[in-house]
């Protein structure tokens, strides 16, 4: 198989297991490059205009943190 | 973190760690000489990488995004209107707020103004008591006349005419009436109508309304054991399947409200205590 295709492969098969690390909310490591992981950020309520209260939904952000 | 990432590539690949290794480490070195270049890399499927000079930045793919969301897709951000006061007090007390904000040389500017405001004020002050004056002379006249007994019983219990001290103070200054607020307070709502998020009775999703996410699972089962769980402890529950992407998510869901807001204010009231910290409103 020519080395593109199979760097490709390793890419893809890469990209499929952060995917499924991340949606697991699991950390994941890549070597040389940095680690992903899932920070949640709890529901909130807050004061909008003139006193109106706003209720924002839970969420999961992803943070990256490159490798030195 | 605890996965080999080479080792898991190569197994899924049918290889060996050997041959993925250098491999895996190319597909990272492109990543750190295109973001080096000032160019932006790209991992498809996960997301974008670029360095501006002060790092190499993660710009997460908006499907990967989607994903570790999934929980919570469909979650709309709730607005609930305040209750407008009506009373002057709170018009005083914000005002009083806004001035502290303001610059000195603004709040002198203010304050001159309010002095040129106040002449007026006090002139229309001695009109109205000269108006006030004669309005109880001519009271205190009438109660007086032994014909008109039934206006001096009503004006004082102790039949004092003209003791108008004693009756300004039974009524309420301004300055100390309440402001009026619209009802809003939860457990208010929840008192006067339990059966919206307790008892035994099966939700309706033919009536609509809303209901409150207590948790959402990719597991069938999963999920009918934890509608169990809440009905055991006496909420009424419910399973709201939802189709993400070609799979299906079963919500958890207690209660049923007919108005948003009851709904957001039940959740504020007990999300963290009775109800999960990430339990939210979803229109049924």
């Amino acid at each position: 198989m020519p080395q593109n295709d199979v760097r490709d492969q390793v890419k893809h098969a890469l990209a499929e297991i952060v995917r499924e690390m991340l949606a697991a909310r699991q950390d994941i490591q890549i070597p040389g490059l940095g680690s992903f992981r899932i920070v949640h950020h709890a529901a909130t309520r807050m004061r909008a205009k003139q006193g109106d209260m706003e209720f924002i939904p839970p969420r999961n952000e992803i943070e990256f943190t490159p490798q030195a | 973190m605890d996965l080999d990432l080479t080792h898991e590539i190569a197994r899924r690949l049918g290889s060996s760690p050997k041959a993925v290794s250098p491999l895996l480490e190319e597909v990272v070195q492109r990543i750190r000489q295109r973001t080096g270049q000032g160019k932006v890399a790209t991992l498809t499927g996960i997301g974008i990488f670029r360095d501006r000079g002060t790092g190499l930045v993660f710009e997460p793919d908006p499907a990967l995004a989607e994903i570790v969301n999934a929980p919570f897709a469909g979650l709309d951000v709730i607005t609930l209107t305040q209750p407008v006061q009506h009373s002057e007090t709170g018009k005083a007390r914000s005002s009083r707020r806004s001035n502290r904000s303001m610059p000195h040389a603004s709040r002198k500017r203010m304050r001159k103004r309010s002095q040129e405001h106040m002449l007026p004020g006090i002139g229309m002050i001695v009109i109205v008591g000269i108006i006030a004056a004669g309005a109880w002379f001519m009271l205190s006249d009438r109660t007086a006349d032994p014909a008109r007994s039934d206006i001096l019983a009503s004006a004082s219990g102790e039949s004092v005419t003209g003791d108008l001290s004693s009756s300004e103070e039974k009524l309420p200054r301004e300055s100390e009436t309440p402001p009026v607020l619209a009802p809003a307070a939860t457990n208010d709502t929840l008192t006067a109508r339990p059966e919206m998020l307790r008892g035994d009775e099966d939700i309706d999703q033919t009536l609509g309304g809303y209901t409150i996410v207590v948790s959402s699972e990719t597991n069938e089962e999963r999920a009918r054991n934890a509608a169990q769980s809440w009905r055991e402890q006496g909420f009424r529950a419910v399973i709201l399947p939802d189709m993400q992407d070609g799979a299906t998510r079963y919500r958890v869901c207690v209660g049923q409200f007919d108005l948003l807001e009851e709904a957001a204010r039940i959740r504020d009231a007990l999300a963290g205590s009775e109800l999960p910290g990430d339990a939210w409103v979803l229109h049924i």
